[in-house]
């Protein structure tokens, strides 16, 4: 349904609605991307942390030599790196997009200072600084992911 | 524990982990450690000596990590159960379980860890 310049574009996803970035569908909303983007990252990680802290654990259950084949896999291009090189991109995504989080939420910083409602009632924190952030977020996790890449493809 | 007290735990642990895991992940910069490539960066002489001097940062970084991680799944698995009160009672029961597993993991990693060949 229509609402000005807001489009409502369901409210009947349930939890889908945590991982659709445009169930608001205001034009652009690089924060409703920012937040599917950081939840999305957030779920591959916990993945990613619970099989690196036990496949961290092989030099004290199976020994050092073990140690020394699990590393060898990281080496070219296969099916482990890639994932590896994928939980990497989750976690600089996540690293800097929590780091605008912590200084938008916690610091309130790039949110705007508070005003009086009038048309056509665009809230202060769209208009504030933090969007810029985004912008950054994206393009610096796209820099470091690729600098990622390098250092595990190309060296 | 306050809905309060877990979140201000979730930015506590988020801004000990800008720290801890960034230098994390420096450390497996080859040029920083002379080396040539990323695996050499994890050869048992390099790990067994970052674990045996630094392993009360690695144990802080795990504790941190573990409680951010599953902490944020566990709120997003909370809104899924809605007021289903099993479900959420089920949720934070395998949350605190998931927890200490994992931790345990980790504290194994580092006591266990074998003397070198």
């Amino acid at each position: 349904m229509e609402r000005g310049k807001f489009r409502f574009a369901s409210n009947r996803l349930g939890v889908m609605a945590s991982f659709y970035p445009w169930i608001i569908n205001i034009k652009g909303n690089p924060e409703r991307v920012a937040f599917t983007l950081h939840r999305l990252t957030g779920v591959m990680l916990v993945g990613f942390i619970a099989l690196h802290i036990v496949s961290t654990n092989t030099p004290a259950r199976a020994g050092w030599e073990a140690w020394v084949e699990e590393v060898q896999r990281l080496s070219g291009v296969n099916l482990v790196s890639i994932l590896f090189f994928m939980a990497m991109g989750a976690l600089v995504f996540h690293s800097l997009n929590g780091i605008r989080l912590l200084l938008v939420e916690f610091l309130a910083l790039g949110i705007g200072r508070p005003e009086k409602p009038k048309p056509p009632y665009i809230p202060p924190s769209l208009k504030g600084y933090q969007r810029t952030l985004i912008y950054v977020v994206f393009i610096l996790s796209l820099v470091i992911w690729a600098l990622m890449g390098y250092v595990m493809f190309l060296m | 524990m306050k809905a309060g007290t877990i979140a201000l735990i979730q930015y506590v642990t988020a801004i000990l982990m800008i720290l801890l895991v960034a230098w994390h992940v420096a450390a497996r910069i080859p040029w920083l450690r002379g080396v040539e490539n990323l695996p050499s960066t994890m050869s048992p002489e390099i790990i067994y000596d970052e674990v045996e001097r630094f392993w009360p940062l690695l144990l802080l970084l795990s504790i941190a990590v573990v409680i951010h991680g599953v902490n944020g799944l566990r709120g997003m698995l909370l809104e899924w159960a809605g007021s289903n009160e099993r479900l959420r009672f089920a949720v934070n029961i395998l949350s605190i379980i998931a927890i200490i597993a994992l931790l345990l993991v980790a504290i194994h990693t580092i006591v266990g860890l074998p003397e070198l060949g």
